[in-house]
């Protein structure tokens, strides 16, 4: 009911804004033109409707909780998919010209969408979605309990509803001078759980997820002095009430009798965030030679927390008891960020245009929080302790600006060839302020902060060749570094590859396409340790290699037949140089050691679909999904410094369906979708105490039924 | 005064002076124009309505199929527009003037054929109308213009063919069993919106095949939701959303922040500096399977600017510390703690 109130206005205030729109459109007529433009067929609405209800069966082997976290499909009836296309003819007081309606996936599905979009030429255009997902996510190899030797969960299990949906609405859309209104929403609801530090340990709290925000968008649009103009302003609201909660003893992830526990413990956010932005664009085609846009962006985003903690519980060692420990903390945060862009191409010749982009991008993020604690303590007999307050503040200040300008010429050569060639340009800057106060003794950290500018050049090319009509290769290649490791800072050098090819012969479609992409992040480590472990400043890279060789195959022969198959192979490696501490028990006292991380992955997909009419009344489908990734193979960690991991994992997902043509109306629809999933279990060898992360596999048995309705002409045609 | 403010400032001064502006100037129109064998062809907008125009009933004569069909668009009903009139609209619209090609019994050198067209001339065609609106405007300067992919490829301009109604897998599915099967699609696609991205990006779809992915092969989200597949000007053709955020946050509304202790990553490089969008076998579509592998390339100790190598006491022989996010559990940014821990 929670999640009904939560949404309900929202959907009656759509519903009244659809119905403003039809009784404003109703009211308007048009002025035909003597141009001579084609003739719309006269007469009644035409429409086109075709609804699938049903029921869905479920049986599922295993693992339970995987499932839920891959597909959570339940038992049930459902909304399979179903559309409505309306097209009026020309009634003066028609409220649209075209109305479609989509509705996906509701009842029983994990995610359910309903999308419609309607207009009436010359004045105006409505499109809106609105879609329900229902996230659930408890895996056993994340954020597992450590002290369990095998894993049964993860201690941030989620388990909410997301609903979310737009509106947008445009008024005139054909006109010279056109207005945008749009409205967003986003709610998410339900428990889930997180963990909570407390004196030296960690504890697993249940929560109560509860965050949404609203947005609000209204425009203008239009051409003034041959430009093309728009500005946009939208609000958005957002507020997070997110509350945790422990309301019996909870002995926290470790487990020795010495160590703290908690009674109780409650902590509240309550987060009230508001961004309010502009949108100004411009574009212009200016002696048909010459065409420019640009947009501006400023945008304001603020944030004002409160957090409040009480907790009660037992401190590690002294086993002295915490009668109350209460925690406040009030924040507020400011992000201004203005974004720039102006784009302009010049058509040199009638086979030459040159491009030039340039977009910059500001923003500085400054916060600041009080963070306020006292703790009231007795000794395990009952004595009064010395109680503790800590009073500090913070304040960080995280700023960011960044320019790129890429230049690129294309070449039409002749209708079967064309190529291009471009530079791009970037610089960035990033830097962080940091100031930290005790408010009880007044000392200041001030870090002075930390500043970090880099440039990065990227050359690229493209083709496009057409050898004959129905074949075409397109080619692209980008070479130099990109800026987007933030973490290592140095540039990434790059090599990125990209190949397609589409033909057809027939009744045959083909795809062919190879990616490949080179990723070298050259550094210098920093001397660490000291005395015979010490590492001095050794060269350490990051490097990514990925390889995707992808084809598929259509065949058509007849409309009663149709054959869809491909294959997509995906190799990742990843080799990264890490400097790590490896303590007891492999090491006393603690080294840093220098080592890899890798992360390896060999997928292979496999899938095809096939759609037969073997007789007017009965139709058959028939689809199989196959993933195989082969991981890492058999590399195994020597060394405790290294970390080599994949996710060896195979999944099967056949499934076939029958449709029997019942009258010109409805079909009756029987199908049956297995889902087989397996994985390797995963342990790391260097680890005290082991842990296993066991299988996570199970199977999935989704026979349903349905009847498919269908309205409108097109019905017979099936 | 701060940047900010003068950029505010000068927002709202340019907002009030285009205003200013609209209210004592007329609406201003612009020639359009498209390319057809090199030669420039004046077709639509204020081009004048001239004895080289024979009319889309002329045209019917002998291409009926086609007239039937765009008749049912938009692009077949722009003459009821008062907005419209005096314009060129119908098939000459985008064929040009068609008295030639009339006179010469069908001449198809004495027309604007988009079949004999490359795919840049072909969008200029359409871009003569639709390049004023936002989504629209950098199309010019788009992976899609690069790569030679014109409007036609996606778009079918004289109103595609309501699919023929196909059994489809209602979870999954492939490339010719269309996602909404028999169903009809909007704006003009010549294929529902990821069917149709899916089948050049094959990739793609074997990444919404893996256990952890956003929904998109399954109808609940468009590739259009976050990508603008007419170009734009963030990297991959990705949208924003909520002013300048990355499209992430239009949903994932609790990332946005700001936060008084920035995860700096997430701001800068974006969400997608640990997380695979479009699926992964990874727990949370992490790029690594372990969440410890993913924080310890960066916090590593090569470099110590802006991204700290691990205290010595994360001891990595110990599963306690193999596990960042039990306690760093605010990994995406908080307001108490600069270790994330809360």
């Amino acid at each position: 009911m929670k999640i009904t109130n939560g949404i309900m206005p929202t959907v009656s205030r759509a519903l009244l804004m659809i119905a403003a729109v039809g009784v404003f459109s109703a009211a308007y007529g048009q002025t035909p033109s003597s141009s001579p433009g084609v003739q719309t067929n006269t007469g009644e609405p035409t429409i086109n409707t075709s609804v699938e209800l049903g029921v869905r069966g479920l049986e599922v082997n295993g693992d339970h909780e995987k499932f839920r976290s891959d597909l959570n499909y339940r038992a049930g009836f459902r909304l399979f998919d179903s559309s409505i296309l309306i097209e009026e003819g020309r009634s003066q007081f028609r409220a649209f010209d075209s109305a479609l309606i989509q509705a996906s996936g509701w009842g029983s599905d994990p995610t359910g969408s309903f999308r419609m979009n309607m207009d009436r030429i010359g004045l105006y255009k409505f499109d809106s979605s609105v879609r329900r997902v229902r996230y659930f996510n408890n895996l056993k190899d994340h954020v597992p309990t450590w002290s369990q030797p095998v894993s049964t969960g993860s201690q941030h299990y989620a388990n909410t509803l997301h609903h979310f949906g737009d509106f947008d609405l445009t008024i005139f859309p054909e006109r010279d001078l056109r207005f945008r209104l749009g409205y967003g929403f986003n709610d998410t609801k339900g428990p889930g759980s997180n963990t909570l530090r407390f004196r030296g340990d960690e504890f697993q709290v249940d929560s109560e997820i509860d965050t949404r925000s609203d947005d609000f968008r209204a425009g203008v649009e239009g051409k003034l002095l041959g430009f093309n103009l728009g500005v946009l302003y939208g609000h958005r609201m957002f507020k997070d009430g997110t509350q945790f909660i422990v309301s019996s003893l909870n002995p926290g992830n470790n487990p020795a009798p010495t160590t703290a526990s908690l009674n109780t413990a409650s902590r509240i956010y309550q987060t009230r965030g508001a961004t309010n932005f502009g949108n100004f664009f411009f574009q212009r085609t200016i002696l048909d030679r010459l065409d420019i846009g640009g947009r501006l962006i400023y945008s304001e985003v603020t944030s004002e927390v409160s957090e409040r903690d009480v907790l009660t519980g037992r401190l590690s060692a002294t086993g002295n008891i915490v009668t109350q420990n209460d925690i406040v903390v009030p924040a507020f945060n400011k992000r201004p960020q203005t974004r720039g862009d102006l784009g302009m191409t010049v058509r040199a010749t009638s086979k030459v245009r040159i491009s030039n982009t340039f977009t910059f991008d500001q923003f500085n993020i400054s916060g600041s929080n009080t963070y306020f604690e006292f703790a009231a303590l007795i000794s395990n007999t009952g004595t009064p302790q010395t109680p503790t307050t800590t009073s500090t503040s913070s304040w960080r200040q995280f700023g960011y600006k960044r320019y790129s300008n890429l230049l690129e010429a294309d070449f039409q050569v002749n209708r079967a060839f064309a190529f291009n060639v471009g530079y791009r340009y970037t610089h960035r800057n990033v830097g962080v302020f940091v100031s930290d106060r005790n408010l009880i003794s007044g000392a200041i950290t001030d870090s002075g902060g930390e500043e970090h500018e880099n440039s990065t050049n990227s050359f690229i090319a493209g083709a496009k060749v057409k050898p004959v009509s129905n074949w075409t290769i397109y080619a692209d290649v980008e070479r130099g570094q990109s800026d987007n490791v933030f973490t290592r800072l140095a540039n990434n050098d790059n090599f990125n590859f990209r190949v397609r090819s589409r033909a057809s012969a027939g009744s045959f479609t083909f795809n062919l396409s190879a990616i490949t992409k080179d990723n070298d992040n050259p550094g210098t480590s920093v001397p660490v340790g000291s005395g015979s472990t010490a590492i001095p400043a050794t060269e350490a890279i990051a490097n990514t290699k990925t390889r995707i060789f992808s084809g598929d195959v259509e065949w058509s022969p007849s409309p009663s037949f149709s054959l869809n198959a491909g294959y997509t192979y995906t190799d990742l490696t990843s080799n990264v140089d890490v400097i790590l501490p490896i303590g007891t028990p492999i090491f006393s006292p603690t080294r840093w050691q220098f080592g890899s991380s890798e992360f390896y992955m060999r997928d292979s997909f496999f899938f095809f679909d096939v759609f037969a009419q073997p007789h007017k009344r009965i139709s058959l489908y028939a689809g199989y999904r196959f993933n195989d990734d082969q991981g890492q193979g058999d590399r195994v960690i020597s060394r405790p410094q290294d970390l080599i991991t994949s996710y060896p994992m195979r999944s099967h997902n056949p499934e076939v369906k029958l449709a029997i043509r019942l009258t010109r109306n409805i079909d009756w629809n029987l199908g049956y979708q297995y889902n087989s999933y397996s994985e390797d279990p995963f342990t790391s060898p260097f680890s005290t105490p082991a842990i296993l992360f066991p299988a996570q596999n199970y199977t999935a048995h989704m026979p349903y039924t349905s009847l498919r309705i269908f309205f409108g002409p097109k019905a017979g045609d099936r | 005064m701060s940047n900010h403010k003068i950029l505010k400032l000068c927002l709202v001064v340019l907002f009030l002076g285009a205003g200013v502006i609209w209210l004592f100037t007329g609406s201003v129109t612009t020639t359009a124009s498209i390319i057809a064998g090199g030669e420039l062809v004046t077709a639509t907008d204020s081009a004048p309505f001239d004895d080289r125009y024979v009319g889309s009933d002329t045209c019917a004569a002998c291409h009926d199929a086609q007239f039937k069909k765009v008749a049912g668009t938009k692009h077949g009903k722009l003459h009821t527009l008062s907005s419209w009139k005096g314009k060129v609209v119908g098939c000459e619209s985008c064929h040009g003037p068609g008295k030639d090609h009339v006179e010469s019994s069908g001449d198809v050198t004495k027309i604007i054929s988009f079949k004999r067209l490359d795919s840049k001339a072909a969008s200029e065609s359409c871009l003569s109308c639709h390049a004023g609106k936002e989504a629209h405007n950098n199309f010019r300067r788009g992976e899609h213009w690069r790569n030679n992919i014109g409007c036609t490829e996606c778009h079918a301009a004289h109103g595609p063919d309501l699919p023929k109604f196909e059994l489809g897998s209602s979870i999954r599915v492939g490339g010719s069993s269309a996602q909404n099967s028999g169903q009809a699609e909007k704006a003009m696609l010549r294929a529902s919106d990821p069917q149709l991205c899916v089948s050049c990006h094959t990739e793609v779809k074997a990444q919404f095949n893996k256990p952890f992915r956003h929904r998109v092969m399954e109808g609940t989200m468009n590739c259009s939701d976050c990508h603008n597949p007419h170009g734009g000007f963030e990297s991959k053709q990705t949208k924003l959303s909520v002013g300048a955020d990355a499209a992430c946050v239009k949903c994932h509304t609790n990332k946005q922040g700001p936060f008084v202790f920035e995860h700096g990553p997430l701001k800068i490089e974006g969400c997608t500096a640990c997380h695979t969008p479009h699926g992964s076998a990874n727990p949370k579509m992490l790029k690594r399977r372990q969440v410890r592998q993913l924080c310890l390339e960066c916090h590593t100790g090569i470099t110590e600017e802006l991204s700290p190598g691990v205290p010595s006491f994360h001891n990595q022989s110990q599963v306690r510390y193999q596990q960042c996010t039990v306690c760093h559990t605010a990994i995406h940014g908080s307001n108490s703690h600069k270790a994330f821990f809360r």
